[in-house]
């Protein structure tokens, strides 16, 4: 269970001002519906999408499988509601929720397809699901050289591929474990469960960002995130 | 050259290539797989971007009652003279001749990235779509059309430059005596999703496309296939 280990080295480094997330989100905010009565934020980790949405007049529930993120998300947002609990078994009644979002964390669960099923089961009928993941372009290769203006190269896009990968920031080298999956890997799953998509969206980076930060170059022209927007339907 | 203009001046090549046995992927794996995926026939199916009508004279021998529309003159004259009993209609597909609501099937079998207006075919074929209708549509994958393997080895790498960037590009091919210059569109996967929620669909399949039989494209997709509902 490696986002257990990750724990703590994940806190600091989500709320460091470096992180994608800050360059990422107001793309993804844009893509939900106007808040509603409840909303479910699946793999909050510590919170950052829970604590925005809140700003958003959003109602959120925030769930994850790890403790010490939930516990994490909890200290900094007392007023907040988190809860542990396995995204494929949610302590839930159905359709209990009109709005459920899942920011960077299909991906990283054992069991996406019983999360989709699980979220698709407490979602009100004509209410949406909206996640970001990685983009299937972006797990499927790299860019070489890794430098300002590198080509990206693919070796295999197919199939459901373990992710593995230390990164070094803050002196701490922090272990992101996951999956793999293609395009349909991700758009399965919301089948299966009775969604249908309405939205997908590919969101380059900010420019402004490109302009202090001139290795961000490269996404603009790959795409590091995929959305989507899903509807159960009446 | 508009890209209407270029399919024309590619008539007779597409007609040769496209009808010649087992020398396409339609014929190897993409026909089956694409038939298959469609609902039962229906009161009216288009075939938007018929070319020089392989598709729409399946969809006959299916049970459908189809009409060809494309809007090189000679891909219809080459599918009426191939089905003289069929109906092909030269037309824009985004200004589709037929009424509101009068269809109740549309496929689009790998055309829609060579139309001049993609979005605004997208947005007709949902006028002529009645609600709960189906498009069915193949597209050349947005990964496929974004770069370009290295080598012709079995482990080459595909390289992209640039998947982000719509933009209109030739593709020259020479095989088995046949040869064609596909000019086509890289759109987005975001680009195709645009183009169906503004013309009122809702995507109920996804499907990525390999060729088994190939050490190349069985790792990276030559094709997308999307099955949306109207609204």
């Amino acid at each position: 269970m490696s986002w257990t280990e990750e724990a703590e080295n994940w806190i600091l480094w989500a709320r460091s001002e470096d992180d994608s997330y800050w360059q990422y989100r107001d793309a993804f905010f844009e893509l939900l519906p106007a808040p509603g009565e409840r909303t479910l934020d699946v793999g909050c980790g510590e919170g950052r999408v829970a604590r925005d949405l809140r700003d958003r007049r959003h109602r959120v529930v925030g769930v994850d499988a790890v403790p010490a993120l939930v516990e994490a998300a909890a200290d900094v947002d007392p007023q907040g509601e988190y809860l542990v609990a396995d995204a494929a078994d949610l302590p839930f009644e159905d359709e209990s929720f009109d709005l459920a979002v899942a920011y960077n964390s299909l991906m990283d669960m054992d069991d996406m397809e019983g999360a989709v099923r699980e979220v698709h089961r407490v979602l009100q009928p004509g209410s949406r699901f909206c996640a970001c993941v990685t983009h299937p372009i972006n797990d499927a290769g790299g860019f070489e050289p890794d430098d300002v203006g590198g080509p990206f190269f693919v070796d295999t896009y197919r199939g459901r591929r373990r992710y593995d990968e230390s990164f070094e920031r803050f002196g701490r080298v922090m272990r992101f474990v996951g999956w793999c999956y293609p395009l349909e890997g991700y758009t399965r799953p919301l089948e299966e469960a009775g969604f249908l998509i309405e939205a997908i969206r590919e969101p380059p980076i900010p420019t402004a960002r490109v302009e202090k930060w001139p290795r961000g170059e490269r996404r603009l022209r790959i795409p590091n995130f995929l959305l989507l927007r899903a509807l159960k339907t009446v | 050259m508009s890209l209407r203009n270029a399919w024309e001046a590619q008539a007779g090549n597409w007609v040769r290539w496209a009808r010649a046995p087992g020398h396409d992927t339609y014929w190897t794996f993409h026909r089956k797989l694409f038939l298959s995926a469609l609902p039962p026939p229906g009161r009216l199916t288009l075939d938007v971007g018929c070319g020089e009508g392989r598709v729409t004279r399946d969809l006959r021998e299916l049970g459908h009652t189809v009409i060809g529309i494309d809007s090189a003159p000679s891909m219809i004259a080459a599918a009426r003279e191939a089905d003289p009993h069929g109906e092909y209609v030269e037309a824009d597909a985004a200004a589709l001749p037929f009424a509101g609501d009068s269809a109740d099937l549309v496929v689009a079998f790998m055309s829609l990235m060579d139309m001049d207006d993609m979005a605004g075919a997208a947005c007709e074929i949902g006028r002529v779509l009645e609600p709960g209708g189906r498009f069915v549509a193949a597209v050349l994958h947005p990964v496929n059309s974004a770069g370009k393997f290295t080598s012709t080895e079995d482990q080459a790498r595909f390289r992209i430059d640039d998947y982000l960037t719509q933009r209109r590009f030739s593709d020259h091919l020479e095989r088995d005596g046949y040869e064609m210059t596909f000019e086509t569109t890289h759109f987005t996967l975001e680009d195709y999703s645009r183009a169906l929620e503004d013309a009122g669909f809702l995507i109920e399949q996804v499907r990525e496309l390999y060729d088994d039989d190939n050490p190349r494209w069985k790792r990276v997709p030559l094709f997308l296939r999307w099955t949306a509902v109207k609204q």
